[in-house]
């Protein structure tokens, strides 16, 4: 069991280097910091100095070598736009992005579960017809759009709710209903065919041949085996949390790390950038170790088999 | 030699029976909007890149524009229309493009690390790691900020990553299925070359579910090159997408709601038949 | 058991009537009209092949069928009256008066949930839980009861299956092919557990299968059900024995015993026509001084467990199979005659050992084309085995282009050939393996193996998935390839009997060793191990088949 755990850490670990030589590289390919630096009109000579002082001029692997202490150390460098650390100003938008999207995951699995649910159990039917539409739907709308249209509606034409920024707990409602209806349409989806796995499984029929009720089955064997696969999907859109709101963000001016990363790019602001994807990478790495765990612990035979394993 | 008396079920009927009334709207919307594409130019009756201050914010017909611009004009006079049928073409061109990008980069990678397994396939798999911890509309953005000379190649190239790696999962799970199953081993037990068992027999019975991939990742394309020309990252005017024209017209939605609404309604009407054609398309997959 | 005294029903008296049973799936009528009756203590067999009803039927009774299945008749059941249509008036019967086991206990069982919670969810407290697994077969219940069903055998899971069929002190007990999924040793000790369970509680048991000789070996009375209707009903000796209806003589005359040994089992068509069946062309002798065909010589394949130890699957092995001869090999689930076989056609490596095909040294490592022909393979399941996407006929020929047999433009019509020489019909070459018969699926991989002509022909389980009618024909085929084709046949099955009708030597493994081997007739009149008398005792006997008087008990 530990050698499987220590597996799955290594692989995050590889995963992981794996990140930080991308925005290494990415970092390296968008812009001499010199020239950032000293602008665009320095000398030579202030620039090979520069280079020297800052250890630029050293062969690539020293460099990622530093940047990996660097990071170790959480220093990321300036942002070149507000010379704040860029650390400190995407964790600055953190919590703004956390209260959208603690709000919206409950909201997400508040809904789509239980539809989710519904539809398999009355598989065929028009529930099942209408819920399956109705998650399409709510796939493929874009949410740029529907933000779009909520702000001309309740903010433009009604003038009920703020149309951007952080006023009071009104200004929550519109961002965290559009993407909520996003990602209930997937739990719904991914509940409704992990549910149907279940019940075509012949544990169902022994159940109900041993007289049990069909609600009682449900809620003994089939909630229970259908939660394993989605737990992945919780997992993955955990991860997500701060990443998931780019555009919604957006529409509504929200002062989160989506914001930030768009504003970034678009000022080319690469230390912030990277923080950024940094940020959003690690948590999704992190996340997805812990479901790994989580399954360890609820799937007995997942155990076994990795107990035997040692 | 006994004769044959087993029951035999009857062989599967060719006729394709009933589509379902939405999915037929659905086809018919998607061959529409493929017809604008095709033939923009010959649809337009202006240069879409012509401007007019003169005539700017003109209304469509139905909120009392006239006829000369049956979509009325933008904040630069720019004709809807055209500029609409442009933007379909372009954003369905890159939508294109990516899809079948993404499908094959993907496709080539899981069967590569189906067949050689080992070292091969333990590298895709970190890449493919990396691809899932990372949501695509963060790496593109993070792309596009660090490419220098964002244009048109560069956009579709970066799309071409989008999903690549779920083509990656299903195409290495099926092959190592595949190479696990009877059928491949009955197939190496007669002789069959390897390039013949993964050319001939386990590709074609691979492609029903990459294809049903492909039609469900179409509208998610369609929808991540949108939200990136939205945000105003990727397309840079006067080149235009349905993204780009919507974050345009988000800036005047007081004034002028149509600039929003109409590339807004087509997105919202391509993502949705898309995606109906694809799911009706996986249901008839699992039923066969 | 005293205290089951209560619930318990006298014998003699009817405990369930069933008339005027119909059912329909759309406009496939599954069952059309059956009217039987079960009394009280009896052991009441429903036997038929596949597609036959009899599944659905036992279904009917208690409401278990899905939403669209549209049922009609009448049944009365310890007294009280129901009318079949009425799903949930059925339903009410379940797990109360009526419990039910299926095939697969494996899966019947919660994956996630410990057998103690299983058997409490089901009313059991500890102390009846306790009892009820060391009556169904557990000495020690407190150590299963801590267990999850993974960490149980198939064996084992169908004994905790039972247990909580007991737990409602049921008056009927449906068994739906309980025993198919378990190897034949562990299968006689369930038929065993169940019959003593019955007989003790004063239980009633519907019991439903293909198997001839379980029915006729366990059951009172036997019911035969062929395409939704009953051919008859009666005491399986008599039945079997005597049978009115041509098919179930049919059925009979197709099961393989020593009485038929070698001969062609004649198949429904022939007895309709009253003719015998043309006899098989006489075996060639066998040569066992010359060269083998195919020579195993200490051989060993083990595997890597995750623990880093290995498990020795074949366990040096050494095994000569000649010309014209059918050498089965027989064993249980995990015996590594499969992988024996598969070690033959370098599906797994030996880790030791050698491999000659006609004298010649083969090293799959670097075997060319040609030394592929000289052995080909047949697997239990020719679903999985044929390309589902492809017609049967390209799937032969393919392999006459791989290995350029014939000229190209004739390669179609040897094909074509070769299926019809397997017994596939002309009309049905261009199908696709999907819209063809399991029967006719295996005749597809013969003929695929046929066409290369090969010297040796390993055959693994590939009659066990089959219905006892078209098991017949496919053994009447093999012994026909036999005599006509100069070729040696490897014949892997747990069937000793399908063993004993069509080889002529038999090895007997157990645990990757071979426990015994000789010539067919003498290992089973004469079995010289303790494991090889087991494995024939357990075997289901046939009244027909055997002179002893009476039901074996």
């Amino acid at each position: 069991m530990i050698r499987w755990m220590l597996g799955r850490i290594g692989r995050a670990a590889v995963t992981l280097l794996l990140l930080l030589a991308f925005t290494f590289f990415a970092l390296k390919i968008s812009a001499d910091p010199a020239l950032q630096i000293l602008g665009p009109d320095a000398g030579t000579d202030a620039v090979h100095a520069f280079r020297a002082k800052w250890g630029l001029d050293e062969p690539l692997w020293r460099q990622f070598l530093a940047y990996l202490l660097n990071v170790l150390r959480l220093d990321l460098g300036i942002s070149y736009r507000t010379t704040e650390p860029a650390l400190d100003l995407v964790i600055s938008r953190v919590p703004a992005t956390l209260a959208l999207m603690i709000p919206t995951t409950i909201v997400a699995v508040a809904l789509g579960v239980p539809t989710g649910i519904l539809a398999a159990c009355k598989r065929g039917t028009s529930w099942d017809r209408g819920i399956t539409l109705l998650s399409i739907i709510g796939f493929a709308i874009p949410n740029f759009l529907i933000g779009v249209l909520l702000i001309y509606l309740f903010s433009v034409k009604l003038g009920w709710l703020p149309p951007s920024g952080i006023v009071d707990w009104r200004s929550y409602l519109m961002p965290v209903f559009i993407m909520a209806i996003a990602e209930a349409a997937i739990f719904a989806r991914f509940t409704r065919s992990a549910m149907i796995e279940v019940l075509e499984h012949p544990m169902v029929e022994t159940a109900l041949a041993g007289g049990f009720s069909k609600a009682k089955v449900l809620a003994v064997h089939v909630l229970p085996n259908a939660a394993l696969p989605l737990l992945t999907i919780v997992g993955l859109f955990a991860g997500s949390l701060i990443g998931g709101g780019v555009v919604t963000e957006n529409v509504f001016s929200w002062p989160g790390t989506g914001r930030l990363l768009v504003e970034s790019v678009g000022a080319r602001d690469f230390t912030v950038v990277q923080c950024t994807v940094l940020l959003i990478g690690v948590t999704m790495i992190v996340t997805n170790l812990l479901v790994d765990v989580c399954y360890l612990w609820v799937d007995p035979r997942l155990r076994d088999a990795k107990r035997r394993s040692k | 030699m006994s004769a044959i008396v087993e029951v035999v079920p009857a062989e599967r009927s060719s006729v394709p029976g009933s589509i379902p009334f939405l999915v037929r709207l659905s086809i018919l919307f998607t061959l529409l909007l493929l017809f604008c594409a095709v033939f923009a130019q010959w649809l337009m009756v202006h240069d879409a890149t012509a401007t007019n201050l003169l005539n700017r914010f003109a209304p469509p017909v139905l909120f009392g524009g006239d006829w000369a611009h049956p979509l009325g004009t933008d904040n630069l006079g720019r004709d809807m229309l055209s500029l609409v049928l442009r933007a379909i073409q372009v954003s369905f061109l890159v939508a294109f493009i990516g899809t079948i990008g993404g499908a094959v980069i993907g496709t080539i990678l899981g069967l590569t690390a189906a067949w050689a397994g080992g070292v091969v396939d333990d590298i895709i798999g970190v890449l493919v790691d990396f691809q899932a911890t990372m949501p695509f509309l963060v790496l593109a953005l993070a792309l596009l900020a660090v490419l220098p000379g964002a244009d048109m190649t560069l956009f579709i190239v970066i799309m071409c990553i989008y999903g690549w790696e779920r083509y990656t999962r299903l195409a290495r799970s099926v092959a190592l299925a595949a190479k696990e199953s009877t059928f491949v081993q009955a197939l190496t037990v007669t002789g069959t070359p390897g390039w013949r068992i993964y050319l001939l027999h386990i590709l074609p019975n691979a492609t029903g579910i990459l294809l049903v991939n492909m039609s469900l990742n179409f509208p998610a394309t369609i929808l991540a090159e949108t939200s990136l020309n939205f945000l105003g990252i990727g397309i840079q005017p006067p080149d235009t997408s349905l993204g780009v024209l919507m974050g345009l017209g988000r800036n005047h939605i007081y004034n002028a709601p149509w600039l929003a609404l109409i590339p807004g309604l087509v997105i919202l009407l391509a993502t949705l038949s898309v995606s109906l054609i694809g799911d009706w398309l996986r249901d008839k997959m699992d039923q066969a | 058991m005293t205290d089951r005294a209560g619930k318990s029903d006298r014998p003699g008296t009817l405990l369930l009537e069933v008339t005027g049973l119909r059912v329909s799936f759309g406009a496939t009528d599954v069952v059309q009209g059956m009217d039987f009756a079960l009394g009280r203590g009896e052991i009441f067999g429903i036997v038929g092949e596949s597609g036959s009803g009899k599944t659905v039927s036992c279904r009917a009774l208690t409401g278990l069928l899905p939403d669209h299945a549209s049922v009609s008749g009448h049944m009365t059941f310890g007294g009280g009256n129901y009318d079949l249509s009425d799903r949930s008036a059925c339903a009410r019967l379940r797990g109360n008066h009526i419990s039910m086991i299926f095939q697969d206990p494996m899966s019947a069982l919660d994956p996630l949930m410990r057998i103690r919670r299983q058997l409490a969810l089901r009313g059991a407290g500890d102390a009846q839980a306790h009892r009820l697994l060391q009556q169904v077969g557990f000495p020690d219940p407190t150590a299963v009861l801590d267990r999850y069903p993974h960490q149980l055998s198939g064996g084992q899971c169908q004994r905790i299956v039972i247990a909580c069929a007991l737990i409602s002190r049921p008056r009927l007990l449906i068994a739906d092919e309980p025993t198919t999924a378990l190897d034949v040793t562990i299968q006689a000790g369930i038929l065993d557990l169940l019959r003593k369970t019955v007989r003790h509680a004063g239980m009633s048991m519907l019991f439903i299968t293909h198997d001839l000789s379980v029915v006729s070996e366990l059951c009172d009375r036997v019911l035969v059900m062929r395409h939704g209707r009953i051919e008859e009903v009666g005491r399986p000796r008599e039945i079997f024995r005597h049978p009115r209806a041509t098919y179930t003589h049919s059925l009979v005359a197709a099961l393989p015993r020593p009485e038929n040994k070698g001969k062609r089992l004649p198949a429904l068509e022939d007895l309709q026509c009253g003719s015998s069946p043309r006899p098989l062309p006489r075996a060639p002798s066998i040569n066992r001084k010359s060269e083998p065909v195919l020579c195993f010589s200490n051989v060993r394949v083990s595997y890597g467990q995750p623990d880093g130890s290995r498990f020795r699957a074949v366990d040096d092995i050494s095994l000569d199979v000649y010309e014209n001869e059918i050498l089965g090999i027989v064993g249980e689930s995990g015996s590594g005659k499969s992988t024996l076989s598969r070690s033959a056609v370098g599906l797994v490596r030996p880790e030791r050992g050698k491999i000659r095909i006609d004298g010649d040294l083969i090293d799959w490592a670097k075997a060319t084309r040609a030394d592929r022909r000289r052995i080909q393979y047949i697997f239990q399941d020719p679903r999985s085995a044929l390309d589902p996407s492809r017609r049967v006929l390209s799937q032969v020929r393919e392999l006459l282009d791989v290995h350029g047999i014939g000229r190209e433009s004739e390669r179609d019509r040897i094909a074509a050939n070769e299926l019809c020489r397997a017994g596939l019909d002309s009309s049905l070459h261009l199908r696709k393996p999907g819209s063809l018969s399991g029967g006719q699926r295996q005749r597809v991989t013969i003929a695929r193996a046929l066409a290369l002509e090969p010297r040796i022909l390993i055959c693994d389980e590939i009659v066990s998935a089959l219905d006892v009618s078209v098991q017949a024909r496919i053994l009447n085929l093999l012994l026909e390839i036999r005599a006509q084709r100069n070729i040696a046949i490897l014949f892997i099955s747990h069937d000793l009997s399908v063993i004993q009708h069509i080889c002529d030597r038999v090895v007997v493994m157990r645990a990757g060793k071979i426990v015994e081997s000789g010539l067919v007739d003498d290992v089973w009149r004469m079995p010289a191990k303790a494991y090889t008398r087991e494995l024939l005792n357990a075997l289901p006997q046939f009244p027909a088949a055997i002179g002893r008087d009476g039901v074996a008990a």
